[in-house]
């Protein structure tokens, strides 16, 4: 079965642990999960290691983890300024972007 | 939780920053092309001129940035490390203090003639510096590095780092997530990204050390060059370097960097490991429990007999944890000797270049603890002792040369724990004192007869005596007859004693003896008349009778006879003016300083008494055979002896009485 969690407007190292509650909680009730990142406008590094992290855990699980849409803005600009757009992988790319770099 | 004052903790925090480069400054005067002591002195630097600006510490900033600025140079093998730079920089740290403890009124002019010499020293060591010295520039760096895990959560952003980086050129950045644990495993506020980055460019390896200053002690990193350009590659000139480096600006005051720092509490502090209030928080738990029990049997009916043994019970229970408290809140306050020590090297230092003679200090046990109360009032009468041993014990080098020893004089100093007391030495291999000078000067001041037979203790304590000075020439050193006494008075205040040992031609040994901690004493309680007075128990040789028949037969002659020696007493009945009658049973006290002794004679001896010392008021300071008071178990005052005082009392009624014949 397929869940859907709406992201709060804001994750950072001051809500990490909430927010990675709120995942784990996610990961405990089984299936597949979508990320809606639409209300996401504060972000920092935090929230991109959580989200490498549940990946790998999902992937563990053989279970999906995906963004419902694109990474927007902020996001991308975090990942341009953190070096994750350097040599990114297919994965990756699929991952935060669906599989286009954003122009 | 108090509020802090920030200008007051940064103070505290620029004091430590100023301790440390100072003792990097003089590490580095003896091991002048140690990379690492350099360093350390940079980031010293770099440090206080950042948190200095951040804090409104403007001359500071600006002074320190100059000073940086010039260091950086040694930094980057621009110009070598000299003992003329060394004693610059450290003559502008102490100008640094200024500008700390005050606003920077009035300092001016002392800080442009500090930079000025600065200069100079600068330019003279770099005209020696071999061309070659400066590093071939490599094409670029590659690095990687991990932040401390705890780097975010404790205020480091790895954006700013990153942005830093791109700064210095050309740069490529690729985060590396292989060490992201999954979530299960994730403590969300760690970082667990790692960066490889690849710089190109006119890059230093210090730029890139620069950028991680503050987080560099704790983080992975690693730095390689990238590619090393061929042997003609353009050389920057100390001018052009120069120039690149005044438009650098304070890096702390523009990332907030400084502010990463802790602040530490401001004022009088100390510092207290962690396990040792982990001891006094069991220590108050237990004593909570026992306070429960108590609670209970206060309200309990239980039976007389079974309460009288539980109250029993607690209040053997409530005496050993009260022994352990103190015991565990006296620890709280000690700190090690090097804390005393390490101030010492400076002034070492500096003797050593006033003086013009080679001196070496060497130090043992400096984990030795003393109360931090003692190390304070310790400094100044060691500061003297110190510089006597460097100006008037050591010889100049050629003396010494001449007297078969080696060139550098030795001054050592140790310190070690004897029971309750802490042994403090100076000792020098210098000349040793001269016992002719001594006893001319003790002549011709009139404190010894011409000819008259004295020990050679009694003759060394003469030194002692205020104005007694045998230096021929008076340097701005030492030499002016002031100091001594101030030392021994100072000694005594302490509850502590000096021994001097010297040998002819091989130099002098100063003993201090201190007392481990001020606040608390063992005490031997006594009763003259109707008043309680306590003597410190370490004072005290031994207990005697004084029969009636004896204080009758040594009326007008306070003498008794000790092992075939005479001992002075004092009726401590006349001298406090109790109006009382003597008990008939009086006993003397006998206590010691040193190798003086003096009985007193009270009327009952009470018992050994655990003294927490109150000093005297305002109005009683003055009196000086008390030492202080304490609260006796049934709320009763008791006066502490001074035995210091006493002892001399003793002594000047043995010396009068001798005197009469």
């Amino acid at each position: 079965m397929r869940q859907s969690l709406v992201v709060p407007n804001s994750v950072t190292v001051r809500s990490a642990r909430q927010f990675a509650a709120i995942l784990s909680a996610e990961y405990d009730a089984e299936g597949d999960l979508d990320l809606e990142l639409s209300a996401l406008n504060e972000v920092d590094l935090a929230f991109i290691e959580i989200l490498y992290s549940a990946r790998d855990q999902w992937a563990r699980a053989g279970r999906d983890l995906r963004l419902a849409h694109p990474a927007g803005d902020a996001v991308a600009a975090l990942l341009e300024r953190a070096g994750f757009l350097t040599d990114i992988t297919p994965q990756d790319l699929e991952f935060w972007f669906h599989g286009d770099l954003p122009q | 939780m108090s509020t802090q004052d920030p200008i007051a903790a940064f103070r505290v925090e620029a004091g430590d920053l100023l301790d440390q480069i100072e003792q990097g400054l003089l590490d580095l005067g003896h091991r002048l092309d140690d990379r690492g002591l350099i360093d350390e002195v940079f980031r010293g630097l770099h440090t206080l001129k950042g948190s200095g600006a951040m804090f409104g510490f403007n001359a500071l900033a600006d002074f320190t940035h100059h000073c940086e600025t010039a260091f950086d140079r040694v930094r980057k093998g621009l110009a070598p490390a000299t003992q003329e730079l060394v004693a610059v920089i450290l003559s502008a740290r102490d100008h640094m203090r200024a500008l700390i403890e005050g606003d920077g009124a009035g300092l001016e002019s002392a800080g442009a003639a500090i930079l000025a010499q600065l200069q100079a020293a600068i330019d003279g060591a770099s005209g020696e510096a071999p061309a070659a010295v400066a590093p071939a520039a490599p094409k670029g760096w590659r690095l990687f590095f991990r932040l401390p895990a705890e780097a975010m959560a404790n205020g480091t952003n790895p954006l700013m780092l990153l942005d830093e980086l791109r700064d210095l050129g050309e740069c490529r950045i690729v985060a590396r997530t292989d060490t992201i644990p999954p979530l299960a495993e994730l403590v969300p506020t760690e970082c667990h990204i790692g960066w490889d980055v690849e710089l190109r460019g006119d890059i230093s390896r210090d730029d890139i050390d620069d950028v991680f200053i503050f987080v560099m002690d704790d983080m992975e990193l690693t730095i390689e060059p990238l590619e090393v350009e061929a042997s003609d590659a353009p050389v920057q000139t100390p001018a052009e370097e120069a120039a690149a480096l005044v438009v650098d600006v304070p890096m702390a005051a523009q990332d907030g960097a400084a502010s990463r720092t802790p602040a530490k509490p401001a004022g009088e502090s100390v510092r207290v490991p962690a396990e040792r209030l982990d001891e006094l928080m069991d220590r108050v738990g237990e004593l909570v429990i026992v306070q429960s029990r108590l609670s209970q049997l206060a309200s309990g009916h239980g039976s007389a007999v079974g309460n009288e043994l539980a109250l029993r019970s607690i209040s053997e229970e409530i005496e050993r944890l009260a022994g352990e408290l103190r015991d565990t809140m006296m620890v709280l306050r000690m700190v090690p000797v090097a804390s005393l020590f390490s101030r010492f090297r400076r002034l070492v230092h500096d003797l050593a270049r006033e003086t013009g003679k080679t001196i070496e200090l060497s130090t043992e046990g400096e984990t030795t603890e003393v109360d931090k109360t003692m190390i304070e009032r310790l400094a100044d009468p060691m500061v003297h002792l110190i510089r006597n041993a460097c100006d008037h014990g050591l010889e100049t080098p050629e003396d010494r040369l001449a007297a078969g020893k080696p060139a550098a004089g030795q001054v050592h100093l140790s310190a070690h724990q004897a029971g309750g007391e802490v042994l403090i030495t100076i000792r020098d291999d210098g000349r040793g004192i001269d016992r002719a000078r001594v006893r001319a000067k003790a002549e011709s001041q009139g404190l010894i007869q011409p000819g008259q037979s004295i020990s050679d203790h009694d003759l060394l304590q003469m030194i002692f005596h205020p104005g007694f000075s045998t230096a021929a020439q008076v340097t701005n050193l030492s030499g002016r007859g002031v100091g001594m006494d101030v030392v021994k008075r100072t000694i005594e205040s302490l509850r502590g004693a000096i021994d001097i040992t010297s040998a002819p031609g091989e130099g002098s040994t100063v003993v201090l003896r201190i007392p481990l901690t001020l606040a608390i004493i063992d005490g031997l309680l006594v009763r003259v008349g109707e008043g309680r007075y306590v003597i410190p128990l370490g004072a005290v040789e031994e207990c005697l009778e004084l029969s009636l028949e004896e204080d009758l037969r040594s009326r007008g002659r306070s003498f008794i006879t000790l092992r075939d020696r005479l001992v002075p007493f004092l009726r401590l009945r006349e001298i406090f003016d109790t109006g009382t009658r003597p008990d008939p049973h009086q006993k003397i006290v006998v206590i010691a300083t040193g190798s003086e002794r003096v009985g007193l004679v009270v009327d009952q001896i009470i018992g050994s008494h655990q003294t927490v010392i109150k000093s005297m008021s305002p109005l009683h300071r003055d009196v000086a055979t008390f030492a202080g008071a304490t609260i006796l178990g049934d709320g009763g005052v008791a006066l502490i002896l001074d035995v210091a005082q006493l002892v001399m009392l003793g002594q000047n009624q043995e010396e009068r009485l001798r005197a009469a014949g």
